[in-house]
């Protein structure tokens, strides 16, 4: 049929598997340091940033709705969204986001009710991308999550004959310091032959 | 390549012989073509954009230990990886990976030293067609 087609270079331009949840990254470098790896999750990963707009015609007489002149991008919610598998006492920090761990007794992880600076962190959400994705040179779809903060809270599930699981949400912030700064950005680089 | 030699090459770049299980030879003919005691039979099923079809293989080896073979399933595993594997088609890519489970031992009846290992694989195509 002549309108049930593909583009031909589909497979080169495909995000493929769940893809890792990073604490670092560096797109010229793309090496991942195991100690970077939050921890194993499942179930992939979700992705949202939804803007908010605003219609700076709506309440003037005559003007139709969407008049893209009067139209007004307000912010973006940014959000990563899963499960995770796996957690250590820097993971669990990290979900609670408002936490420290102890000292001397490094097992211990104490909430806070108190929000600190330095609970927020950048976070990764790294992927396969393309039709090369050799060990070395193999391409990937990054996005870059700035100043994320664990606002899903704590959650833990276990079941009977079954690996617990932890529910987080990350979401994206500004900073005062750069306010015109979006809280993602995203990296696609497809492979070369290894 | 086709789909189908695609399938070919990709089963025959592990060193062992490859060949599609409908056309598997009997022993003389095996021998005839300088087919050893170590080889691969692999089915051949192909599908078109998005479609994903399972894909089965056999390693065969007559020994008295199952140690190469073994070794050979697992190469095959580390190359197909956790992520899968891209093979190369005409017309874009069929995207194999690992079955569950993936390789189990498998008695041969008629031949006590011949050792078989059940491969399982999915392909998930990706090509324009």
């Amino acid at each position: 049929m002549r309108f049930t087609k593909i583009p031909t270079d589909t497979f080169e331009k495909l995000q493929l598997n769940a893809g890792m949840l990073l604490t670092s990254f560096n797109p010229a470098e793309p090496t991942i340091a195991n100690e970077a790896i939050l921890g194993a999750t499942t179930g992939g990963l979700t992705f949202n940033a939804a803007a908010t707009y605003r219609d700076n015609g709506e309440d003037i007489d005559n003007c139709p709705k969407n008049m893209l002149e009067l139209k007004v991008l307000e912010s973006w919610e940014v959000t990563l969204s899963g499960t995770l598998l796996t957690v250590d006492t820097a993971s669990a920090k990290k979900l609670m986001a408002a936490a420290d761990i102890g000292s001397p007794d490094t097992t211990k992880v104490t909430p806070r009710n108190d929000l600190l600076a330095a609970d927020f962190g950048d976070i990764w959400l790294v992927g396969d991308y393309s039709d090369k994705n050799g060990n070395t040179k193999g391409g990937f779809f990054a996005i870059h999550i700035l100043h994320a903060l664990s606002t899903g809270g704590f959650q833990l599930r276990t079941q009977d004959k079954e690996k617990g699981q932890l529910a987080f949400v990350f979401t994206g912030h500004y900073s005062m310091a750069a306010q015109d700064t979006v809280p993602f950005e995203v990296y696609i680089q497809a492979g070369t032959n290894e | 390549m086709d789909k189908a030699q695609a399938i070919h090459a990709f089963w025959s770049s592990f060193e062992w012989p490859a060949l599609d299980e409908q056309s598997a030879y009997d022993e003389g003919v095996l021998e005839e073509l300088g087919i050893g005691d170590r080889y691969i039979t692999y089915e051949v099923s192909i599908s078109n954009f998005g479609d994903q079809v399972s894909l089965t293989a056999s390693l065969w080896c007559r020994s008295t230990s199952w140690e190469d073979i073994s070794k050979k399933a697992d190469e095959i595993a580390d190359y197909i990886g956790l992520g899968g594997r891209l093979i190369r088609t005409d017309d874009g890519a069929i995207w194999i990976k690992l079955g569950t489970p993936f390789a189990q031992r498998m008695a041969v009846q008629e031949d006590s030293f011949l050792r078989r290992i059940y491969l399982n694989t999915s392909a998930e195509f990706l090509t324009a067609t």
